[in-house]
């Protein structure tokens, strides 16, 4: 059988004092989380964007700040930054990509200027993908809006 | 007579004679019966990979368990800045249909060219599970009405607002846009154009 034997010396004495720990019902203990484990494991991290619709009602308690007005706009031609009635056209880089770092760059310039600024409308042209709208959102909130409602651009 | 037979009864194979045996050289060759056979397992090393393994897998363990059905036809965006997400009902939208919790509902050539923003199938399941959610709970937990949109990221934003507009209508209103933890907006920039075209190829 599989053991340790853990001498704990006394040679002199009559009894014997070697210890066998079993390590087979240990052995199997471990091959049996192994495999539930195995079984049970989540590979890939899924986690979620809070968004509101625009026009739906407001899940906060707390009435809501007068605060300026924030919309970005995604169009084919890039972002589209409105902060109360300046506006900001942040261009795609030359390989035809959204330049999210310049959004993030804009938006905590803004959040800076306007700590209570809590809300963003984010609005997007039909052909618009998916991504680039989760992008847009992703970099809201990096810029600590966590109020983003979606809208459909006019 | 006992020590006669012993010498008689020799076990079967090569046996040298008395001078090869002797030798130092070719001697240790017919010596190898008397070498013990017995292998101990090394079970020290063997229990520290598995509780190594067992601490990994710990950590990837979730009690929440898989709450989307990964497809491979619907590749989800990353985003950073994400959430936990929580029970709720799911709508999958790929690039050629949308579902709802597995059961097909509409499929988007049909609706792209529909000029009203609604999907009525889809509309009638939400408020659907609505109902039977506000059945089963009674009037003990308020609905919040969160919904999941587990969407490809090849999907353009029509098919996106319309299903949001659904949702919205029949009483969904924290609506929750599945991703994969990755780098996000932080990583760089967003896809462009031609990415796209991969992608939905």
């Amino acid at each position: 059988m599989a053991g340790v034997s853990v001498d704990t010396g006394g040679g002199g004495g009559k009894k014997a004092v070697d210890l066998q720990i079993p390590l087979v019902p240990f052995i199997d203990m471990l091959a049996m989380m192994i495999t539930f484990l195995m079984m049970t494991a989540v590979w890939t991290q899924i986690g979620k964007l809070q968004v509101s619709q625009s026009g739906g009602p407001s899940d906060s308690s707390e009435p809501p700040k007068p605060t300026l007005q924030l919309n970005l706009t995604l169009t084919e031609q890039g972002y589209r930054l409105t902060a109360g009635s300046e506006a900001v056209d942040i261009g795609k880089t030359p390989d035809g990509k959204f330049d999210t770092a310049k959004l993030v760059e804009k938006l905590k310039a803004i959040k800076k200027d306007n700590p209570d600024q809590r809300a963003i409308t984010v609005m997007a042209e039909d052909s618009i993908q998916y991504e680039n709208l989760v992008l847009a959102v992703d970099s809201c909130l990096e810029a600590e809006l966590p109020d983003v409602s979606v809208s459909a651009a006019m | 007579m006992a020590r006669h037979m012993e010498n008689v009864i020799v076990r079967p194979g090569k046996r040298p004679g008395k001078r090869l045996s002797r030798s130092k050289v070719f001697g240790n060759k017919f010596n190898k019966g008397k070498h013990a056979t017995n292998v101990e397992l090394n079970l020290t090393s063997m229990i520290d990979v598995f509780v190594l393994l067992v601490i990994f897998l710990i950590q990837q363990f979730s009690a929440d368990g898989d709450l989307l059905f990964m497809t491979d036809r619907i590749k989800m965006p990353e985003a950073a800045n994400y959430e936990q997400l929580e029970r709720a009902p799911v709508i999958q939208v790929s690039s050629e249909d949308i579902s709802i919790e597995g059961a097909r509902v509409a499929q988007v050539a049909d609706i792209e060219g529909e000029e009203y923003w609604n999907i009525p199938a889809l509309e009638e399941k939400l408020r659907d599970q609505k109902k039977a959610f506000e059945v089963v709970r009674g009037s003990g937990e308020d609905f919040k009405g969160d919904i999941n949109i587990q969407a490809d990221k090849a999907v353009p934003f029509k098919i996106i607002k319309r299903v949001m507009y659904s949702a919205n209508q029949a009483g969904y209103f924290n609506i929750n846009f599945a991703v994969i933890a990755g780098s996000g907006a932080s990583g760089g920039s967003a896809g462009g154009e031609g990415e796209a075209a991969g992608t939905t190829g």
